[in-house]
Parts: C-alpha cells; sequence; structure tokens
C-alpha cells in the first residue's frame, strides 16, 4: 500500500515539473560538444596552404563495419584524391576515428539532414572538408 | 396553450443536457492527453490553438471522414448497434444529475436507483460488439469486459447503500442536502474507497483496463470499428468517467454544497467533479494494469465483503443513534 502511495506522490511531483520534450523543430535541444553527427576531415596548414590532415592510407576504410568509405590516393602526394563517405550505411560508430592514426577525422554535431536522392548521401572530398578554408565545401 | 410551452422548456433542458455531455466529452478527452503527458514528463498537445485545445475537436472531425468498413461475415443488428447503446444510457443519466439546488434537467425521488439500473445496460452493448464483430479477439475481449463491469457493479451499488440508509432517501437531491452537516466521506470513508475502485473497474480504467489494454488484446471489442462507431464507443467512455465521479461528488461530497446559489452551486460542484476525474487521470498514469484473475479476486473476495460490512454497520448505527435520540 506504501509502494502504491509513494508511486502516486512520483506522479505528482512529476505534473508539476517542467516537461523534459520540447517542441521540434520549433525549439531544438541543445547537443552536446562531443557531437555525435557527421564526419568530416580535418584541415591544417602546411607552409601557409590548406592540406587535409588526411594521407589516405585507407586505415578508416578498412576498419569501417559498414565499408561506407572510399579512399584514393592522389599521385605522388599524401592527400586523398576521392574520399567518400556514404551516409546512407553510416553507423556513427566512430571507428573511423579512433583508428585513424594522423587525427584526421572529427565528428560534428550536425543530425539534421534531409535528402531527396540517393546520391544526396554520398559525401566527397569537398563536403566532408572544414567549410571556411575550401570555399565550394559544404553541401547543402 | 400553455401545454406545448411545458413540452418545449423540457426539450429545451435535455438539449442543454446532451449538449454539455458532448461538450464534458471533449473537454475530458484534451484533459487526460494534457494531464497524462505532463505526469510523464512530457507536454500534451501543443499544436491547433493555443496550447492545443482544438485538438479534440480536430480528431472527431477526423473520425468522421473516415471509411465506413464493415467486415464481410459480421453479426449486422448487433454490430450496427453496439455503439447506439453504448452511448444513450450515459446520456440518459445526464437528465438526472443536480447540478444545484434547483439545476436538474428531471428530478424523480427514485433517481438514485433508476441512474444504477440504467448504467447497467451499457455492459449489454459490449457484449453485442464483441459477439458481433466475428473476431474471437474481440469476442474474448467483449466477454472479459463484461464479466468485469457484472462483477464491480454489485460492490459499487452496494457502497451507496450506506449513503442511501444515512441519508434516508434514494433522490440525489434529498441526499445532497442531508449532507449539510458532515460531507459523507467522513463516516463512509470505507464506502468511498470501494465506491471509487468499483467505478474505475466499471469504466475499464487502469489498473483494471485488460478489456481494452492496446498492447495485450489489442483493443478488445474495439478491434473491427473504426471512424465514428469507435469514435463512439471512446466519446461513451469519458461520458460514463465524468458521470461516475459525479455521482461520487454527491453521494460523498456534498454535492454542490455549502453553495445554494445556482452559479455559484454549479461551479463548485463541477469543480469538485474535476477534482475527482483528476485523481482518476493520475492513478491512470501512475499504476500497471492488474492481470483478469487478480482482479476478479479483488472484486468478489475483498471490495464485496467490504461493502456488506459497510453496510451493516452503518444500518446498526443509524438504529443505535436513532433509539438514542428517542428515548
Amino acid at each position: 500500500m506504501l509502494g502504491l502511495l509513494k508511486g502516486l506522490k512520483t506522479t505528482l511531483k512529476a505534473f508539476f515539473s517542467k516537461p523534459v520534450t520540447v517542441m521540434y523543430p520549433y525549439h531544438k535541444m541543445e547537443v552536446a560538444p562531443s557531437g555525435q553527427g557527421l564526419i568530416r576531415l580535418r584541415v591544417t596548414e602546411l607552409g601557409n596552404k590548406p592540406v587535409f590532415k588526411c594521407t589516405a592510407c585507407g586505415i578508416c576504410a578498412k576498419n569501417c563495419p559498414q565499408n561506407c568509405i572510399t579512399v584514393k590516393k592522389m599521385k605522388d602526394e599524401k592527400q586523398p584524391d576521392i574520399y567518400k563517405v556514404d551516409y546512407s550505411y553510416c553507423i556513427f560508430c566512430r571507428i573511423c576515428i579512433d583508428t585513424c592514426p594522423f587525427d584526421a577525422l572529427e565528428q560534428t554535431q550536425e543530425y539534421e539532414w534531409v535528402g531527396e536522392t540517393r546520391d544526396y548521401f554520398v559525401h566527397n572530398k569537398k563536403d566532408l572538408a572544414m567549410d571556411k578554408v575550401f570555399e565550394e565545401g559544404k553541401k547543402e | 396553450m400553455v401545454w406545448w410551452l411545458v413540452f418545449l422548456w423540457a426539450l429545451l433542458k435535455l438539449v442543454i443536457a446532451v449538449g454539455f455531455v458532448l461538450v464534458t466529452a471533449l473537454i475530458l478527452i484534451y484533459m487526460l492527453r494534457k494531464v497524462m503527458g505532463r505526469m510523464q514528463y512530457r507536454m500534451g498537445p501543443r499544436h491547433h490553438g493555443p496550447h492545443g485545445v482544438f485538438q479534440t475537436m480536430f480528431d472527431a472531425v477526423k473520425l468522421l471522414g473516415k471509411e465506413n468498413i464493415i467486415p464481410k461475415d459480421v453479426d449486422k443488428w448487433p454490430y450496427l448497434w453496439a455503439p447506439v447503446i453504448v452511448f444513450v444510457p450515459s446520456l440518459t443519466i445526464f437528465a438526472l444529475l443536480p447540478f444545484a439546488e434547483k439545476i436538474v434537467a428531471t428530478n424523480i425521488e427514485i433517481s438514485l436507483f433508476f441512474v444504477f439500473a440504467i448504467m447497467g445496460i451499457s455492459t449489454i452493448s459490449l457484449i453485442m460488439a464483441g459477439w458481433g464483430s466475428n473476431n474471437k479477439y474481440a469476442l474474448l475481449g467483449g466477454l472479459r469486459s463484461a464479466a468485469q463491469m457484472m462483477s464491480y457493479e454489485i460492490p459499487l451499488i452496494l457502497s451507496a447503500i450506506g449513503v442511501v440508509i444515512m441519508a434516508g432517501s434514494m433522490n440525489l437531491v434529498e441526499i445532497v442536502r442531508a449532507q449539510q452537516n458532515i460531507y459523507y466521506i467522513v463516516p463512509q470513508a470505507v464506502a468511498f474507497f470501494v465506491f471509487m475502485t468499483s467505478a474505475l473497474a466499471e469504466l475499464n480504467h487502469t489498473p483494471f483496463d485488460i478489456p481494452e489494454a492496446e498492447s495485450e488484446i489489442v483493443a478488445g471489442f474495439n478491434i473491427e470499428y473504426s471512424g465514428f462507431r469507435f469514435a463512439s464507443f471512446f466519446l461513451a467512455e469519458f461520458v460514463n468517467l465524468f458521470i461516475i465521479c459525479a455521482l461520487a461528488t454527491i453521494l460523498f461530497l456534498g454535492g454542490w454544497l455549502p453553495f445554494t446559489n445556482p452559479v455559484y452551486g454549479t461551479l463548485f460542484f463541477l469543480f469538485k467533479t474535476y477534482i475527482l476525474i483528476f485523481v482518476t487521470m493520475w492513478i491512470r498514469s501512475t499504476f500497471p494494469r492488474f492481470r483478469l484473475d487478480q482482479f476478479m479476486n479483488f472484486g468478489w473476495k475483498l471490495l464485496l465483503p467490504l461493502s456488506l460490512v459497510n453496510i451493516f454497520v452503518t444500518g446498526t448505527v443509524v438504529l443505535v443513534v436513532d433509539n438514542i435520540r428517542g428515548l
């Protein structure tokens, strides 16, 4: 009987407290800084020229459980020529970020992206770059 | 010249009562969704009008617009008449409930008896719905529901008899008038507990809602109904909720007392009724549901003996007190 009354008290307290849900899409919840969104390639400076930290070694592609990364190396340069991530398969497990020996990938906080065709979900090298350096970076 | 005026006045009172019924059902559905949402740390409906007040209306309009599907091998008469029969007793009872000293559509000398008699008719509509749906799950749900409602009507009525003994009359207005010194919830606390618990079982409310538990028997007897027929069962459940809480207010909480003014009396009566409805929804959001055999045990082995003991004790005390006064 006492347990029943305790349950009633909990529910009543919940009635008078602030709700946890928000009215999406008019209000959005704050995402934690260690975001769980899209993967991006990191960019660094090498003698005043922006370069990717990625050297196209292919470790991320080999370790990806869903095989959604395609890497191809540029000839005679340690930069990726083709770097594609197919987001219709990605499960956001962060294995690619954890296994990269050059610390070239990071995860952003973007979770709202809707596409109309399947091609929309294959992000290539330019989309994965940080947009403040490469101007044609971000896909809208 | 005068007879048709009397007829018109009676018709107007009944129309107001019916309109009140439907508006109350809409308000209660909205209240349930908001209260249950808040108790689960989420908001209720928020679109469709300020704070979502038009949500129920839009739901009703949506249900009206659905396709009229009648499954192939149903038993036509029980299937089609069950939604009507479940709704009519609720409307009839509304004509008897007093909201204030003079605000009652019709007042007869044995109104409490009449209310309980009519309330029993809605049980048969569930059996009709279950049988007529040509579906074994509907039949099972309908039979379980009918068994539950029948077995809990007995403690419900017996617990009200204690109040009748103390008030000396079955007229609902007289019962409220007799509570001027003390509300009957104080001497009849056991009867109040039995009444509210049996009421929850009568209404198929949690924790007794096995017949219409969505996750267990897939809506029970409701399963083959769609569109407005389903809305009819749904609305009838909420109207019955209001009626039972109004009855509990009249029998145990003193109705509209201490206000005898019609306006204030009605408002206070509605306030008390809505508090009881809130408590019902509070219970609904908190407790899991009983198993079928558990609540049959509860009804027959606990509530029925309790209500009989209550009648015995009440009768004895009233007799003794009257004899002492007579001396």
